[in-house]
């Protein structure tokens, strides 16, 4: 069994057309997965890509085997309808250089000429995200940060921590190497790591 | 023997199960001798769960109506 029960009894009733559960779905995804065509295509045609994404779900709802979550599945159709707007626009989702740059990337300059830390590390604190996300100006400042990042970066990041997708299908999203997409992984959760760091340190964004 | 340097970039391929045998070896011996990487590599951690909790794409008032309507033309407004 794959699925958890309260989404499983979500898809039972999704399955019967209940309005609240169908209401209940959509409000809990739609401008997650708005910000993910956002990302892929812009904001013109992201809206579009999202509401067809909608009605491709629900109509393939039935067929759902809850291999994965449903979020993930629901970021997969948006993903591929996304992907078939790229190539009817004859464009690649392309990963810039900057987006593997690695300037002034948090804690690298934290070491010694023998390459171990220079002082310990000052524990945050919290220990889990729910006490780090109590202070609703780090989550603020956090969302920010995430919005600044370079759009491949932010990409890898939504899709690998926020959607739950593989590295496979983040590779041929992007159109890059399973690889490149740690990489660039990498490079955005160190940003928000330095972000918390920052945070806890001045209490400040 | 990895450095702490090394540790910073080897972070998230060994959240991530992207550490061949020998890398993951490696980085766990390290772990075992170095609390700073230990504080790292849980501090990543803790980013990466933080990340996946924040809400930062909020469904707009008024969306949910209008993607049901097109989903659901036949039917009227949601409950």
């Amino acid at each position: 069994m794959l699925i958890v029960v309260d989404e499983k009894d979500l898809i039972d009733r999704l399955l019967r057309q209940e309005r609240l559960a169908c209401a209940q779905l959509v409000r809990l995804h739609h401008g997650r997965l708005r910000a993910v065509a956002r990302a892929l295509v812009g904001d013109a045609k992201a809206e579009d890509i999202v509401q067809d994404a909608w009605i491709a779900a629900f109509k393939a709802l039935p067929k759902f085997e809850g291999r994965s979550s449903l979020k993930t599945w629901l970021t997969r159709i948006v993903l591929n309808g996304a992907r078939q707007q790229l190539r009817k626009d004859k464009r690649m989702p392309t990963v810039d250089w900057d987006d593997f740059s690695d300037e002034n990337m948090p804690l690298s300059e934290r070491f010694d000429g023998t390459g171990h830390w220079d002082k310990p590390l000052v524990p945050w604190s919290g220990d889990t995200p729910e006490e780090l996300l109590d202070r609703a100006e780090l989550a603020g400042c956090l969302d920010t940060h995430l919005q600044q990042l370079p759009r491949a970066q932010r990409l890898a990041l939504m899709l690998r921590d926020q959607d739950g997708l593989a590295f496979s299908e983040i590779a041929e999203c992007l159109e890059t190497t399973e690889a490149n997409v740690r990489v660039l992984l990498h490079r955005a959760r160190l940003k928000l790591l330095g972000v918390i760091d920052r945070f806890e340190e001045v209490g400040e964004c | 023997m990895l450095k702490c340097r090394d540790m910073l970039e080897l972070g998230t391929a060994y959240l991530d199960d992207g550490l061949n045998r020998p890398e993951l070896w490696a980085v766990r011996m390290h772990l075992l001798i170095c609390p700073n990487c230990r504080a790292y590599i849980q501090k990543l951690k803790l980013t990466v769960n933080t990340v996946g909790e924040l809400e930062s794409y909020r469904t707009r008032e008024g969306e949910v109506e209008l993607i049901l309507g097109r989903v659901f033309p036949q039917a009227g407004r949601a409950d």
